[in-house]
């Protein structure tokens, strides 16, 4: 188990020192001269502010050098200041992302008690009705747009029918985004727990328990579920850190102030620092995630540990 | 794909009616000229936000312009954006894996370690990395969309490389004395094809989405295109008086996303007997 921890470890630590180095890279991509991009918006765009902007974000420095620079800053916990209001960027970060975590998990649990039970009696009713219903309905709701989605709730159920509050950060608030995140991935884990459940319903040691005169629900519950879990778990797991990353479209759509709304605005006021902090803490995020995942694999499954 | 295939395909109703969706719309993309009763970015003082009916099947936006004209040629854009998108991941993709999986040593492990640390990520961040550094256009998602999905195509290519690779026609070929880049391209990457339609045909649809997604940010598409989602955002500022505007260019992309999504399923299916045991 230790073994398999510490390998795991330090393929994550490979893997975030990667992201670091494309993140403080990323900026060589931008078309052009990127201060005069990042200062075109700004009223003080004089060549010596344009300058001491070069300076202040390392640009005149050798690459490796910016790269060791950057890591530097970013292992003792400064990402810099934004360029539009020199606030210091984790500050700004770690502000929204109470409020990205709220909507992430209740969304995710939203798409759970949506999507789990439908896809074990989809799986336990293979071929019936309710299977074909759960099935085209899965296809429907991966295939339907989340933002259009969630339009089309808020005109509904905010507009016309005045039930809940168009914006604003209270619970109520809080119930068309995690519903129309729900929606989309309630779709996702329905699918791969109904193919996941029908798979090991097939295997040898759940015709011995049914041979043995174990009930239908003791079957599906305690000998089927655990096993068939491994790969749900992992799409849930996807989904969760996809949603701490802040569901940038949805988070605009709501008027929800979380770190993708923070990120969209960045991106269009073309903010680098602020790109490069919000794009760190999703990578780490994503990171983290296949970190807990795996943990989780060795208690679902011990054999993970030794393969 | 074998006659046999082709025939369990047909045999799909399903499958045939997201056929039919896809044939429609490419119909729709290439006759656009011709369908569209008006210019799409035509603008008119008379009828602004009218509802649908009349001469305006759709109805109108706030600045007169009738929009079946726009879904219409909005459809040219959304079938360009999923084309060069999964063009760009297909050949990059694809390249990566049968490199990858042909040559062993460094080489293999740069570039396969590379794809891991790539696949690690949502395709939605690495498609948002690119963007926000390279500029909102419609030209530069597709490119970021097409860069994020690279790993999917490598992944696939190399795993039916490896299998590939071991099987005695492979050392039949180099026996006879045919070279290393014959063997692949002639031999082994035909042998992808399967796999990499059902990735392809998923794939567009995922692109149709983010870009819809990336242009209803204002990081694709920018105004006046008649992008689906670029309409879209455009029509959340009419919300209460001209909902048709919200709900049309919403249709036209689930439809399309379904249609991909239904075709894709169904080519597994008919492709992957497993997956036809499964499911």
């Amino acid at each position: 188990m230790l073994t398999f921890l510490a390998r795991r470890g330090i393929a994550a630590v490979i893997t975030l020192l990667v992201s670091t180095f494309a993140v403080s890279m990323l900026i060589h991509i931008v078309p052009g001269d990127p201060v005069t991009v990042m200062m075109s918006q700004s009223v003080t765009a004089t060549p010596e502010a344009m300058d001491e902007m070069r300076t202040r974000l390392g640009l005149d420095l050798p690459l490796w050098q910016q790269y060791l620079n950057f890591l530097g800053r970013v292992v003792s916990g400064d990402l810099g200041r934004t360029i539009m209001g020199n606030e210091p960027v984790l500050g700004l970060l770690v502000d929204r992302l109470p409020n990205t975590l709220v909507l992430a998990v209740s969304g995710l649990v939203v798409a759970c008690a949506v999507g789990l039970p439908l896809g074990i009696l989809a799986a336990r009713r293979q071929g019936s009705l309710f299977d074909s219903l759960v099935m085209v309905g899965a296809v429907v709701g991966v295939s339907v747009p989340n933002f259009w989605l969630g339009l089309i709730l808020l005109v509904f159920f905010s507009l016309t029918l005045g039930w809940l509050p168009v914006a604003g950060e209270g619970w109520q608030s809080l119930i068309l985004p995690a519903v129309t995140l729900g929606a989309t991935y309630s779709a996702v884990i329905a699918r791969m727990c109904r193919s996941s459940m029908i798979e090991v319903l097939s295997e040898d040691y759940i015709r011995t328990a049914r041979s043995k005169g174990l009930s239908q629900r003791t079957v599906l519950l305690r000998h089927a579920l655990k096993p068939a879990m491994i790969s749900v778990v992992t799409v849930i797991g996807l989904i969760f850190g996809y949603l701490m990353g802040g569901q940038v479209i949805i988070e605009n759509v709501f008027s929800w102030n979380g770190i993708g709304r923070l990120a969209v605005q960045s991106m269009l006021q073309r903010d680098y620092p602020l790109i490069q902090g919000f794009l760190l803490i999703f990578a780490t995020t994503i990171i983290c995630v296949s970190i807990i995942l795996d943990i989780v694999y060795v208690f679902l499954d011990p054999r993970t540990a030794h393969g | 794909m074998t006659r046999r295939t082709l025939r369990r395909l047909g045999a799909n109703p399903v499958l045939a009616i997201a056929g039919a969706v896809i044939v429609c719309l490419v119909a729709a993309a290439l006759l656009a000229p011709l369908l569209a009763p008006f210019d799409p970015n035509a603008m008119r003082v008379g009828p602004r936000l009218s509802p649908p009916g009349g001469p305006h099947l759709f109805g109108t936006d706030e600045l007169g312009r009738d929009l079946f004209s726009r879904v219409l040629y909005g459809a040219r854009l959304t079938l360009w954006v999923g084309a060069v998108a999964v063009g760009i991941g297909l050949l990059v993709g694809v390249m990566t894996g049968l490199v990858a999986g042909y040559v062993t040593g460094l080489v293999r492990s740069v570039l396969m370690r590379g794809i891991d640390v790539l696949y690690a990520f949502p395709d939605t961040l690495i498609a948002l990395a690119l963007l926000a550094f390279l500029g909102p256009s419609l030209t530069n998602a597709m490119i970021a969309i097409g860069i994020s999905v690279i790993p999917y195509y490598a992944r696939v290519t190399y795993s039916v490389v490896l299998v590939e690779r071991a099987k005695p026609y492979v050392d039949a070929c180099a026996m006879v004395g045919a070279g290393g880049a014959r063997v692949l391209f002639r031999h082994i990457l035909p042998n992808c094809f399967a796999p990499l339609i059902v990735v392809a045909s998923l794939g567009f649809s995922s692109a149709v989405l983010s870009a819809a997604g990336l242009s209803f940010l204002g990081l694709g598409a920018q105004p006046p295109a008649p992008e689906w989602g670029a309409i879209l955002a455009n029509g959340r500022n009419y919300i209460t008086r001209a909902p048709w505007i919200l709900i049309f260019p919403g249709l036209a992309i689930t439809f399309t996303v379904l249609a991909f999504n239904i075709a894709g399923d169904g080519l597994r299916r008919s492709l992957d007997p497993r997956q036809r045991k499964v499911t």
